[in-house]
């Protein structure tokens, strides 16, 4: 499984290698087993690996490199010789620290990296989200007010229209009190009509009792009586004279 | 015939003179020593890095790196506080906060080859914090007094401490030293007891700090790289053989990293500790 990973893997970096060089495609074309593309690769690790170290100098050309390291060689060469510099147990202290620190620095500054973008990368999302709220926030509040741009004609209109109803207000107002009064003097017109006719009617009665008592009395006198009975007699007498 | 000459491994832990005042007050004669200039030099070097650090957020509006190990340093501490101590009691995190990144301070300054550590001499754990910086000599009698610096900000803690549970219960806070429950005959005798434990803090609390880096110091860090340096010395091929040995040492100096930084964390911790028992006492 691991053989097979492994040649999965050569197979891999070795296809990019063998389109960008010719050396390289040579080697692919000239050895086709997976044995062979590994020599390939291992032909081009070195070149690569020195490379790196030699970028990793200090100094701009391959010149100026060699000077520094050449320089620095023999500074250290000075330095140990004329015993400025001692090797001891802290020299191998140094070396073992500075070689901690560098795997450490070379582990953690990745995923370090990794972590602090993406940390930074959501404040500035939150920071842009909040940017557009408050952008859609200020748009949606300038038309509101927008909105109200005829404001002034609107007011005027408004205080017109609100002078109007208080006229009208007051008008009916008016008519209210007049509708009111006109109905205060129905009714008492209607309260004295009804009294005259109360009046009236209490009169004709107190009239009707007065002549049907003056008659009575007349009745009871003796005279009215016997003319009555006389004047009965006298028609009886006419009727009887009439049929016979 | 080769001479081997055998440093002393406690050479490192020396506490040197470096600089006297002579004065007649009291017949004192006041020394900055060389753990006392390491004290200043990690103090200044903590409050530079801290104040550049949080400066180049003014000018900044999303975090720099930098500040980003910082604000996490800062959240774990909150955090822990919080847990420790409880949220209405984040007044403390200053002082947590400060006491984690000094003695993270002091114990990575002791990885630097060529340096000292002060926080592997318990005497600046257990003593005023003032005395290692200014050393004084009654009488002018040198009395070596190396080793013991570590406890120093220990009692300081746990003077600290003693000071909040007075200070919030007065008398009441001695009931710390009676468990609740306890029948009356046994009360002398817990007394005693939980007196000489809760004291116990003071030196337990620097001493802990101090042997861990001690330890590593001595044991894992000089004596191995004394031994590999002479089995290096040898010959060439001791020289390669010595790279193996010389991997493990590596690993070690990891390991001490680890400790440097669990040793800063459980000294915050038990302080914390200690702080809440002084608030809420049982």
């Amino acid at each position: 499984m691991a053989h097979k990973l492994a040649t999965q893997r050569l197979a891999g970096s070795i296809r990019p290698l063998a389109t960008s060089t010719p050396r390289v495609a040579l080697a692919a074309r000239t050895f086709s087993s997976s044995a062979s593309n590994q020599n390939a690769v291992k032909v081009e690790e070195p070149e690569k690996k020195a490379n790196s170290i030699i970028d990793a100098l200090p100094g701009n050309s391959l010149l100026s490199k060699t000077g520094i390291l050449t320089v620095g060689a023999s500074a250290a060469a000075f330095l140990v010789s004329k015993e400025i510099y001692v090797i001891n147990e802290e020299t191998v202290a140094l070396i073992a620290t500075v070689g901690l620190l560098s795997v450490l620095y070379k582990i953690g500054r990745e995923p370090y990296n990794e972590f602090a973008q993406g940390y930074i990368q959501n404040m500035v999302n939150i920071f842009n989200d909040a940017r557009k709220e408050h952008r859609a926030a200020v748009q949606s509040r300038i038309d509101q007010v927008a909105e109200l741009k005829d404001i002034v004609q609107v007011t005027k209109d408004m205080f017109q229209m609100s002078k109007d109803m208080a006229q009208m207000e007051a008008q009916i107002f008016e008519l209210k009190q007049r509708v009111a009064f006109s109905a205060e003097a129905k009714s008492v017109l209607d309260s004295w009509v009804r009294h005259e006719a109360n009046l009236r009617e209490r009169e004709q009665r107190e009239l009707a009792t007065s002549v049907i008592e003056q008659s009575r009395q007349e009745l009871m006198k003796p005279e009215v009586q016997n003319q009555i009975l006389e004047q009965c007699i006298s028609e009886v007498e006419q009727l009887s004279a009439k049929r016979a | 015939m080769q001479i081997i000459t055998i440093k002393n491994p406690l050479e490192q832990f020396e506490i040197l003179d470096l600089f006297s005042i002579s004065t007649s007050l009291l017949g004192y004669r006041f020394v900055l020593t060389n753990l006392g200039l390491y004290i200043i030099i990690i103090t200044v070097l903590s409050c530079c890095i801290s104040i550049w650090i949080t400066s180049e957020n003014n000018k900044l509006l999303l975090h720099s790196y930098g500040s980003l190990i910082q604000e996490s340093i800062y959240a774990t501490i909150l955090q822990m506080v919080k847990n420790q101590i409880g949220s209405s009691n984040e007044k403390y995190l200053p002082l947590i906060f400060t006491l984690f990144i000094f003695i993270l301070f002091n114990n990575l300054t002791g990885m630097i080859p060529y340096s000292f550590t002060p926080t592997s001499h318990l005497e600046f754990l257990l003593i005023l914090f003032i005395t290692p910086i200014l050393r004084n000599y009654s009488n002018n009698s040198s009395v070596d007094n190396n080793n013991i610096y570590s406890i120093n900000l220990s009692i300081a803690v746990f003077i600290g401490v003693t000071i909040i549970g007075l200070k919030i219960h007065k008398l009441t806070f001695f009931s710390l030293f009676i468990p609740t429950g306890t029948p009356l005959g046994l009360i002398p005798l817990l007394v005693a007891i939980e007196t000489i434990s809760y004291t116990a803090r003071a030196i337990s609390l620097g001493l802990r700090l101090g042997c861990n880096i001690i330890a590593v110091q001595l044991n894992l860090y000089r004596i191995l790289s004394g031994f590999i340096y002479k089995f290096m010395v040898k010959s060439p091929i001791f020289f390669i053989i010595s790279l193996i040995p010389m991997l493990l040492f590596t690993a070690i100096i990891g390991l001490e990293l680890a400790v440097a930084f669990i040793q800063a964390i459980v000294f915050v911790i038990l302080t914390s500790s200690y702080i809440r028992d002084s608030i809420y006492l049982h």
